[in-house]
């Protein structure tokens, strides 16, 4: 009997779905869901898609959907590292497509190295570079860094040579929100921002928005820096790696249920401690610094519409320093350790066609550690901070002209803003500066539409909000900075200090014509967090402290507009930005302040506002054996601070006048590609002593010498130009057998930094020499000439 | 950092020419409960930072004003003006007994030693001065010194050059009220050949503000290695916040430069224009203390 019912069931199901089909075939919609994925099934994010008229890019699993009518379209996919397809569909019903890419540098003559096109592109101020691109820049002891790949972009800028922070139009190192899949990350810098915390081998790409950004982001006044990092591969398990001057790296992939999911681990560890120990055992001894990292990715598809997405990351520095002076047996030891850990759940649905949501559970921690022992006086030194957040986000295709956008997330903060005891001598005393929490929460609600073909435009809202609350318990300092001995005692859950702001964000786009076209924006963006430091490197013994009743939350206003023309036969791509930004509330330190262990933290802030505006160029040639790019930035940054300079505007120090980068990638033959990469920048602005005076003073009755202290004079604020910076950085890769079929490859990257040997600037300063009574100006380099060699590999 | 420097760093000479502001006023004035001839005022000017001269450049002649008075919440300062000392550039026995020009003492000290200005716990003192036609003026109170409990050594030890050697300790209580500031100095009862604040032992590099310590028990070892045998002088200096925040400041502006510090102004307390220093009001308590 069952044997002869199943033809009638299939047969009634087909009918169902025929006439469900048909029924619908008289809608205005069909969903066109598209799964983007390269030659090993593993999915492109950031795909560009375009429908006709209408783009949008696929999500981290590799997804897109567009709504379209029935009929025949055109589809376009451009990624970033592949090369573009073409595809007339004709489209009857709901359809889902998988499409394949094929990676760009299989084809010699048509390489197309990267990606977004950003004349048709909604969204202005934005670059997206894949890791293709990111492995082609020359770098640093031959580290892949996309941090530092996106610093050659214009209007993003660094602090030279092991600065770590970044500068996005004249924005500050903590404006800049960055992003591990969706999760803050806190501290992205190993060895004081000689290298990130992005090993190349777990990265998919880089996205950076500078301006114009969406309602979805928010938190941080300046830019986006989201990272996505790669799924494992979900067929076959696959290992690589790479062995470098002075770290390795191994990654290892592969499928835990075939085809649903993936796993990927990829960890990294520098060896500069055991050379160092190896190359001179006895001025090493016990002193070192290492730093390792451990990216995890697992991957787990439910079903269709379901998927889930696990990532952590845990890294740590570790730094020590001993000498013990032979005769004496004085002993110096300083001790730091520093690391993120993150991890976070996201779930990815698509509940109909138009509908997709997701939601994270994340926790970011950041921490450090420090202890610092001079012969019988020792310290110990922890702070730190924890987040846990809930995020859900929200997009819908109205129709092919329009989408929404919606999304809340909740952020709880936990602030370590410094604890210390002593652990050694005699000199005891334990302290603890109070710990402080924070509650942040934002929601959003943005829109796209194509009001005509040529125009579009984004329009959002996002609202944020932060509390500080208890428990804490705090000292009140007058105004003279001395404790009026009166405290402050907050209860669990009670509010000490409020803020809520709107954040309207507007973006359009007017296509002038097939490859050109005009964009604008504005963007309103509020800041909660401030990142206390008053060096120039960031060292980690930086604090991140949130709003409170004194301190008021950063507010910036950008408004930037563009020009985009691409001429697709030669494969240029050219833009021209403009940018005009307004910063209140920033914040910046007494000259002097005490940022260790001080419960007055406050007191040793000033206020202030800034200003940053300038014209960026962007040349891009996308295709052909030689592929690269010249940006060009021309900017002023100020700060005002009724506080300093005597209330007179003053250059921000990493105001850039000029800022020049080009890069440059060609194909030699199959086995050779050449990249290279040059950068100048206007040199730092630096508060350099006008005078000085001595002080102290004491007498030396027997010698009838006098004894004294000399101490210099400050006059204006980063009066001083540090001189220029420019290097040249060169690296060939060299793969012996590209057309090998084997499973295992092997390339080599020989790699020069900073070709003729250009002595940069890391600091300056004045050397005096009393008794020779003579004053010479000295500046210290840190990276001359630095060849480099890796050997990767994968199977 | 120390490593990468050590792998890579290199230095070169550079030519910095940087615009010098007005030269400025140096003040450097002292009021204490427990040595006479240590309250004095320094008066000095600021050079380029690319002049030649490496001495304290004086200001001589000045006019040097102290006055003690009172303070009260609401009615603000009183100043005794009988108390008034004009201070002046005289010879002083410490000092070989010739003119330091730029350091003004209460002539009193050579004359009348015994009734020479000497600073009290609890009051304020007002320093007025006018030089080049320019008026500076500042004020400085004393509190109440804190009590040493005990000064004892660390275990001794032998130098590279065989000394025996220890390091000497305080023991105090951080008084029960909040805002309580110290500053240590001490210097060696044997070796007389040394005068003034900046010519004794201190210790620039312990927190020694009580936000974080109030009321405790505080033990310090001082890093300073001193010959066992000799007999110390101990001034343990209680201080108000202005001055304790001129003295830290001072302390950091000493060790400016590097890539890890910013430019460090002194946090005077001297009113006028373009004039920088300190009246520092110190308020002793001290005790003596054989190495052993």
């Amino acid at each position: 009997m069952a044997n002869r019912r199943k033809p009638f069931l299939i047969g009634f199901w087909h009918f169902i779905i025929l006439l469900f089909a048909t029924l619908k075939g008289y809608g205005q919609v069909r969903s066109l869901k598209l799964f983007i994925s390269d030659a090993q099934q593993q999915p492109v994010a950031n795909a560009g898609i375009k429908v006709d008229s209408a783009i949008t890019v696929t999500d981290m699993s590799g997804n897109a959907n567009v709504a379209v009518a029935p009929g025949k379209h055109q589809v376009v996919i451009t990624a970033v590292g592949y090369e573009p397809a073409e595809k007339i569909m004709t489209i009857q019903g709901d359809t889902s497509v998988p499409l394949e890419l094929k990676p760009a540098q299989t084809q010699l003559k048509t390489i197309t190295v990267y990606g977004e096109r950003q004349v048709t592109l909604g969204q202005m101020s934005t670059h997206i570079i894949g890791i293709d691109q990111l492995k082609r820049m020359p770098v640093l002891f031959g580290e892949v860094d996309p941090l530092k790949t996106i610093t050659l972009l214009p209007g993003i800028k660094n602090g030279g040579d092991a600065g770590a922070g970044i500068y996005v139009r004249g924005g500050g190192p903590d404006q800049n929100l960055v992003l591990l899949d969706g999760i803050t990350v806190y501290n992205p810098n190993h060895l004081l921002g000689a290298f990130s915390i992005f090993n190349g081998d777990a990265v998919s790409n880089i996205e950076v928005i500078k301006g114009g950004m969406p309602a979805e982001y928010g938190g941080r006044l300046s830019s986006v820096i989201a990272v996505t990092s790669r799924d494992g591969n979900k067929d076959s398990l696959k290992v690589s790696g790479g062995i470098g001057l002075i770290s390795s790296r191994l990654t290892a992939e592969g499928p835990l249920v075939k085809g649903k999911s993936s796993f990927l681990i990829s960890a990294r560890r520098t060896y500069i401690d055991q050379l160092a120990k190896l190359i001179a055992p006895d001025s090493f001894h016990n002193s070192g610094y290492h730093f390792y990292d451990i990216n995890a990715k697992l991957t787990y598809d439910i079903n269709a519409a379901n998927s889930l997405s696990f990532t952590v990351y845990n890294g740590k520095d570790k730094f020590a320093y001993y000498r013990e002076a032979e005769s004496s047996g004085r002993k110096r030891n300083f001790k730091a350790d520093w690391g993120n850990a993150i991890a976070g759940l996201t779930w990815k649905q698509q509940i109909s066609k138009k509908l997709h949501q997701e939601l994270s559970l994340v926790y970011s921690y950041f921490n450090l550690g420090s202890n610092v022992t001079y012969d019988t006086d020792g310290i110990i030194f922890s702070s730190g901070l924890n987040d846990y957040q809930v995020k859900n986000d929200w997009l819908y295709h109205v129709n092919d002209k329009l989408f929404v956008k919606a999304g809340w997330q909740l952020i709880r903060h936990e602030f370590k803003p410094g604890a210390g005891e002593t652990n050694a001598g005699q000199q005891e005393f334990a302290s603890k500066i109070t710990k402080q929490y924070g509650r942040e929460a934002a929601g959003y609600l943005s829109a796209g539409l194509d009001v005509t073909r040529q125009f579009h435009i984004t329009g959002g809202l996002r609202v944020s909000y932060f509390d500080q609350v208890g428990p804490t318990e705090r000292v009140l300092y007058g105004e003279d900075g001395v404790p009026t001995g009166q405290k402050e005692k907050y209860n669990k859950g009670v509010v000490i200090a409020r803020y809520y702001y709107p954040e309207p964000r507007l973006g359009m786009r007017y296509l002038l014509a097939k490859d050109a076209s005009l964009k604008l924006s504005y963007t309103r963006t509020v800041q909660y967090l401030q990142l206390a430091t008053t060096s120039a490197a960031t060292f980690p013994s930086d604090l991140w402290v949130p709003v409170s009743k004194l301190i008021k939350p950063g507010i910036a206003d950008q408004v930037a507009a563009g020009f985009y023309q691409e001429f697709p036969d030669k494969g240029y791509e050219f833009s021209v930005e403009t940018y005009y930004k307004r910063l209140q509330n920033q914040v910046e330190f007494k000259p002097g302040a005490q940022l260790l262990l001080n419960q007055n933290l406050e007191g040793e802030m000033v206020f202030g506002t800034g200003r940053a505006y300038g014209i960026e160029l962007l040349l891009q040639k996308k295709t052909g054996a030689l592929t690269g790019w010249i940006g060009y930035t021309l900017s002023k940054t100020e700060r005002t601070f009724p506080a300093l300079n005597n209330g007179m505007p003053y250059p921000y120090r990493y105001d850039r006048t000029h800022d020049l980068s080009v890069t440059a990638n060609y194909q030699l033959s199959k086995k050779w590609l050449f990249s290279g990469v040059f950068v100048y920048g206007t040199g730092n602005a630096l508060t350099m002593p006008g005078g000085r005076f001595v002080y102290n003073l004491g007498y030396n009755t027997k010698t009838d010498e006098p004894v004294f202290t000399n101490i210099d004079q400050y006059g204006k604020v980063n009066d001083y130009r540090m001189p220029a910076y420019h290097r040249l950085d060169l690296s060939f890769s060299f793969t012996p057998n590209p057309d090998s079929k084997k499973r295992f490859k092997s390339n080599w990257i020989f790699g020069v930094y900073n070709v003729y040997n250009r002595m940069n600037p890391y600091f300056i300063y004045l050397d005096v020499n009393e008794e020779k009574e003579t004053i010479q100006g000295k500046q210290v380099t840190l990276f001359p000439i630095l060849p480099s060699v890796t050997w990767n590999f994968n199977f | 950092m120390g490593i990468i420097l050590a792998l890579a760093a290199c230095e070169k000479d550079i030519d910095i020419s940087v615009d010098a502001g007005p030269p400025l006023v140096v003040v450097e004035g002292y009021i204490n409960n427990s040595l006479r001839s240590y309250n004095y005022v320094i008066l000095g000017k600021s050079l380029r930072y690319d002049a030649a001269d490496f001495a304290n450049t004086p200001i001589e002649g000045a006019s040097v004003t102290i006055t003690a008075g009172t303070y009260a919440a609401g009615s603000g300062y009183t100043w005794d003006q009988s108390s008034k000392v004009r201070m002046q550039e005289v010879k002083i026995p410490e000092l070989g007994s010739v003119r330091v020009p730029g350091v003004y003492f209460d002539p009193r000290i050579v004359t009348d030693s015994a009734h020479a200005l000497m600073g009290v716990p609890g009051k304020s003192y007002l320093l007025e001065i006018e030089a080049a036609g320019k008026k500076y003026t500042a004020i400085t109170s004393l509190p109440q010194p804190v009590r040493i409990d005990s000064l004892t050594n660390t275990a001794s030890f032998k130098d590279d050059s065989g000394t025996v050697r220890a390091r000497l300790m305080v023991h105090y209580k951080d008084p029960d009220t909040l805002g309580n500031a110290q500053l240590y100095y001490w210097k060696n009862l044997e070796a007389k050949s040394t005068f003034g604040w900046g010519a004794m032992y201190n210790d620039r590099y312990i927190p020694s503000t009580d936000d974080l310590i109030n009321g405790q028990a505080v033990h310090i070892t001082h890093s300073s290695r001193l010959p066992v045998g000799d007999t110390m002088q101990y001034f343990l200096v209680s201080v108000e916040r202005p001055v304790y925040d001129f003295w830290n400041s001072f302390n950091k502006a000493r060790i400016n430069g590097g890539p890890f510090t910013t430019p460090v102004s002194l946090k005077s307390n001297i009113q006028g224009d373009n004039v920088v220093g300190s009246f520092s009001g110190f308020s002793i308590s001290t005790a003596a203390h054989l190495m052993r």
